[in-house]
């Protein structure tokens, strides 16, 4: 008997049907959507428009025809951040982020002459939504945010900081990879203009599934140009969504898998789901904390992170815990930087990383229970 | 609910203009009953009670419902496609909902006459139509008694736009 602890690299297990969904689809379907002639081509574009409907659904949002499928919402971010930063451009980040915000950013910095504030967060993640306002310069053309930290979890004031991105009219992205499905997010109430997704962690879908909402009129250069299955003979990408920023025959079987993901989770209820989770982290916390010597990142608060919560042992690095848990007791955590340097600096934990725990909707307290068992005879 | 799906059978560019698609697509049950309830709901359809048909726009879109299907022009790309379905069937099904409460139409409410639509014929009496000028065929042509393909120089690339518009009337029509 394993125990998975690893759902905010991806969630493991998937509900039965995201498994059903891409076998019927490969079996009984399995055509390229996009302008084809026959019936079961069209019923693989259905299936990817109901797709995007299931997204609009739990994002609340109104408009298919803006949302972008892509690989993952590191693709997402990628699309947006290096198909509308020209160089001179500014943007405002947090402190908190993955490397697929950072790196992005960063080799734009070196690349294409962009400069990044940074801005500061507390030891608990904490960022206040006014120095967001304060890093505004006259040429920001992106206000970038994490939704919340993958290393401790912190959610961030999104809604605040996309009310200020709205009353300075720069477009706001946020990096939704570790809550969407979980959490209740609104493009409207949230004001999101870029809402950056994934399809296998929360939203319980395939790897190789995400997207990006795109809830803003500018201009976004493409990433990719090539076949949209219609209008061949016009020699660029054409300019109408979503072909304008999608482009090449689309992963139809995973995009099925998501939409799968996805009706589970609106069936369930996000808010019945936030629930468990939180129960899940409340329990977790406390238990943790039975450990003697264990650092807890982060703000120890269940109303305050998501299912992600990061420790150390007092003697034994990361890395050994992780393996001791795995190799002993079945037990599946993850260890290191989590592909996040920033917030290490922070926490203090750049040079040692730390053990993550990913809660996911299918934990239950048993698996906790099993864990700091075992933590504690590691401890030993 | 009264219907249940619509099916998309068949997605084309459209003649005249390559960046835009038509489809059709098939009601999951016969919906003459609501066509005239629909004809007095929607201020400017055009509908014909002997083929059934109600033709109507959608900002550039040009919709045509049957009594078991129904043909778009000038959609945008497929995700516009489902998106109209999606809008056909909501009205479809609300209509229905509320017709006690509308009073049907029968009559057609309006229909482009015969010089309306000369001014997108080619104008050259060419007769390879076989009709003697292009004013009788555009009296034909609303009679249901000629077809669009019939005029060969609507093809040639300079009566693109005429073309465009004929094949719109068409549709209205129910051709």
């Amino acid at each position: 008997m394993t125990v998975y602890l690893d759902n905010a690299a991806t969630s493991f297990p998937k509900p039965p049907q995201v498994a059903k969904g891409v076998y019927d689809f490969m079996i009984n379907i399995g055509a390229t959507a996009g302008r084809g002639a026959y019936q079961r081509a069209l019923e693989s574009d259905r299936s990817v428009y109901e797709a995007r409907k299931s997204i609009t659904r739990l994002f609340h949002y109104n408009n298919p025809s803006r949302v972008i499928f892509t690989s993952n919402v590191t693709e997402s971010i990628n699309l947006v951040i290096n198909g509308m930063t020209k160089e001179g451009d500014h943007i405002v980040t947090s402190s908190l982020e993955h490397n697929a915000v950072w790196r992005c950013i960063k080799t734009l910095e070196r690349d294409r002459g962009v400069s990044i504030s940074t801005v500061p967060c507390t030891v608990e993640g904490y960022t206040n939504a006014g120095d967001v306002e304060k890093a505004i310069q006259k040429n920001t053309t992106l206000i970038v945010f994490n939704h919340a930290s993958n290393v401790i979890g912190t959610l961030q004031p999104i809604r605040e900081i996309g009310a200020i991105a709205r009353k300075y009219k720069i477009p706001f992205l946020v990096d939704s990879a570790q809550t969407a499905g979980v959490y209740p997010i609104s493009i409207k109430e949230d004001n999101i203009d870029f809402l950056a997704f994934t399809g296998h962690k929360s939203l319980l879908g395939p790897m190789g599934t995400g997207g990006l909402i795109v809830n803003w009129d500018g201009k976004i250069y493409p990433m990719k140009s090539g076949g949209t299955g219609g209008d061949s003979a016009y020699p660029y990408q054409p300019d109408y969504f979503p072909n304008c920023l999608e482009t090449g025959t689309p992963n139809v079987a995973g995009i099925v898998g998501l939409r799968e993901g996805i009706e589970f989770i609106l069936q369930e209820g996000i808010e019945k789901i936030f629930k468990k989770e939180k129960e899940l982290i409340a329990y977790t916390l406390e238990k943790l904390q039975e450990i003697k010597g264990i650092t807890i990142y982060g703000p120890k608060d269940c109303e305050k992170i998501i299912g992600v919560i990061s420790f150390n042992l007092k003697k034994i690095p990361a890395e050994e815990v992780a393996y001791e848990l795995d190799q002993r007791y079945g037990i599946m955590v993850r260890a290191g930087l989590h592909c996040a340097p920033t917030i290490h600096k922070i926490i203090g934990s750049n040079l040692i990383g730390t053990v993550r725990i990913g809660i996911g909707y299918f934990n239950e307290k048993k698996d906790i229970d099993r864990l700091i068992k075992a933590l504690k005879e590691i401890n030993t | 609910m009264y219907v249940k799906d619509i099916i998309i059978t068949r997605i084309q560019p459209c003649t005249a203009d390559a960046e835009r698609i038509r489809f059709q697509a098939g009601f999951s049950r016969n919906i003459s009953e609501v066509l005239p309830y629909m004809n007095a709901v929607l201020m400017d359809a055009i509908y014909n009670h002997k083929i059934p048909s109600l033709t109507f726009k959608k900002q550039f879109r040009i919709i045509t419902l049957y009594e078991d299907k129904l043909a778009v022009s000038k959609a945008i790309n497929e995700t516009d496609a489902y998106e109209i379905t999606d809008l056909i069937k909501g009205l479809v099904n609300e209509i229905y909902e509320k017709r006690k409460d509308i009073e049907p139409i029968y009559e057609m409410r309006q229909k482009p006459s015969a010089i309306e639509v000369y001014k997108y014929l080619p104008k050259i009496n060419c007769r390879k139509c076989k009709e003697a000028t292009c004013l009788a065929f555009a009296s034909k042509f609303l009679m249901g008694e000629q077809k669009i393909q019939n005029c060969r120089p609507l093809y040639e690339e300079a009566n693109k736009e005429k073309l465009e518009t004929m094949e719109d009337f068409a549709q209205m029509l129910g051709y």
